[in-house]
Order: structure tokens, then C-alpha cells, then sequence
């Protein structure tokens, strides 16, 4: 583990900016992650936490070191949302991780007879 | 860096705007980091007022021999709405962030990132190609490279010892 910590120097740990964003069947969370590469992007679900990290490496360091930045946000998640269908997806620097509301909690019109 | 009278009634209003009591603390932590690290940066670039911005990109410029290459951090943008200027040896960006989704579709229930217009504005020390300028927008960062004119390279000369 220690050397995994010791081959790149870190000089940044960064929490992104998020927007959570509510629509009637799912939530919309984006971050702010630019200049990554999108296999470095880790996004997973555990004990109803959402943990994004990323490692954006900054190139234009004119010394020999290679530094790079790390991004890191934990999102607790409620019980509402169907951890199954969790989907996520890069492009222009923008992070969007889309998690479905469950069946049940879905607000739905009820008919009179 | 430039020089800014203090004026606590502007102080007032950015602590007004930039801080509103419901972006939460870890919104609060990024937005000081931001502040501090723009401040004690050094930066001799920076040409534009700290007091009176709306919304800044994060901005990184690195020289080396041949050139300034500036890095701004645009994410979510569309490459047509970054505008780059040289006059007279003030290079400014601009552009406009626009709200990703529509307000029928939903609600925010959190909201950190900044929208609208945005401007900064560097001063260049030394004279560049501006023909030579070449700006590239991936992965939402810009980055342009300014390559330097023959004169303002740094000469290095050796001289004979007799």
C-alpha cells in the first residue's frame, strides 16, 4: 500500500463540484473532474455511500516529476434509489452519475373509479 | 499582481455572494481553497480585479523557452462558447456557462457549480507569435499554447575564456 502512496507525488486532493439535480424518476449528480482520462474515473456504490475518485495527471509540470492531482467526493445515498441501475458518464470534463429512484417511490396517479 | 484599495462594503458583498449559508461546508472549504490559492499564487499574470468577478475559471500558466502555455478549467462547456482575444498584449478569454438542465425537467437539490458569463483578462510580458497561437478544448480543459517571439526568448551565449 505505502508504495503504491510514494510513486506519483500528489500535490492537489481536490472535491469536485457537484450538482445534484431531481427529476421525477431519478437523480442527476455532475462534477466538475476536467482533464481526466476517463479509465482513470473510479465510481462505485458501498454501504449506500456513492465514492467518486479520479487521478488527473498534470502535464505541463516543466520539472521531471510527474504530479498529479487527485479528486476525491463521498455522496451518502437515501434508500430510494435502485442501486442496480446506477449509470454514469464522461464527456467535456463533466462527470454525470445517474441513479434511478426505485419502483415504489415513484410518484404515480391514481385513478378514481 | 495587481493592487486593490480596501473597501470593506465589496468585501461585504463577496462574502454575500460567494458564500451563501446553503452551499454547505464542503462547498465553503473548495471556495476558500480557491480564494487562497488564487491570492498567495504570486500571480503576475493575473490582470484582473480579485473583488469584482462573478464567476473564474481556474487558470494554470507554466513558461518555458519556447512559449506560455495557459490551462483553463472549463468543464461542461461547449467549444463554442470560449472566445480568445490578443490585443495588445492582453490575451482574454470569455465565454458563457450555460445551465445544464431545464427547470420544467426537475429541480436542483444542490447547486455549487457557477453559471454565466465569465472574463479574464492576462497581460503577456514579451512579445509572441500571434499567428503562431494554437488553443485546443478537450476534455474540458482549454489550453493555450502562446509561442514566443525570437526576442523575447532567453539567449544563452557562450563565452570563450582567453
Amino acid at each position: 500500500m505505502q508504495t503504491e502512496i510514494l510513486e506519483k507525488k500528489t500535490i492537489h486532493s481536490i472535491l469536485p463540484v457537484a450538482n445534484i439535480f431531481e427529476t421525477p424518476k431519478s437523480y442527476i449528480v455532475s462534477l466538475d473532474i476536467p482533464g481526466a482520462v476517463k479509465e482513470s474515473i473510479k465510481a462505485n456504490i458501498e454501504n449506500n455511500t456513492l465514492v467518486i475518485s479520479a487521478s488527473v495527471t498534470i502535464d505541463i509540470q516543466s520539472e521531471n516529476s510527474e504530479a498529479s492531482k487527485q479528486f476525491y467526493r463521498e455522496f451518502s445515498l437515501a434508500n430510494d434509489i435502485d442501486i442496480d441501475t446506477v449509470a454514469a458518464h464522461y464527456e467535456l470534463g463533466v462527470l454525470r452519475v445517474t441513479l434511478n429512484k426505485k419502483q415504489q417511490y415513484l410518484s404515480r396517479q391514481i385513478t378514481i373509479k | 499582481m495587481l493592487l486593490i484599495k480596501r473597501d470593506p462594503t465589496q468585501e461585504l458583498s463577496l462574502w454575500n455572494r460567494e458564500f451563501p449559508s446553503f452551499r454547505g461546508l464542503q462547498s465553503l472549504q473548495y471556495d476558500m481553497n480557491r480564494i487562497f490559492d488564487d491570492f498567495f499564487r504570486g500571480d503576475v499574470f493575473a490582470n484582473d480585479s480579485f473583488f469584482s468577478r462573478e464567476w473564474n475559471p481556474a487558470v494554470d500558466i507554466v513558461e518555458n523557452n519556447d512559449s506560455y502555455i495557459l490551462k483553463a478549467g472549463l468543464p461542461g462547456m461547449n467549444k463554442d462558447d470560449v472566445k480568445i482575444t490578443l490585443e495588445n498584449n492582453l490575451l482574454t478569454i470569455r465565454g458563457e456557462k450555460k445551465n445544464e438542465y431545464d427547470k420544467k425537467e426537475g429541480n436542483y437539490s444542490r447547486m455549487e457549480r457557477c453559471y454565466g458569463s465569465f472574463e479574464r483578462t492576462f497581460s503577456i510580458p514579451g512579445t509572441i507569435k500571434s499567428n503562431e497561437i494554437d488553443a485546443q478544448y478537450k476534455d474540458g480543459i482549454l489550453t493555450v499554447r502562446l509561442p514566443k517571439a525570437e526576442e523575447t526568448k532567453q539567449k544563452k551565449i557562450d563565452v570563450n575564456v582567453k
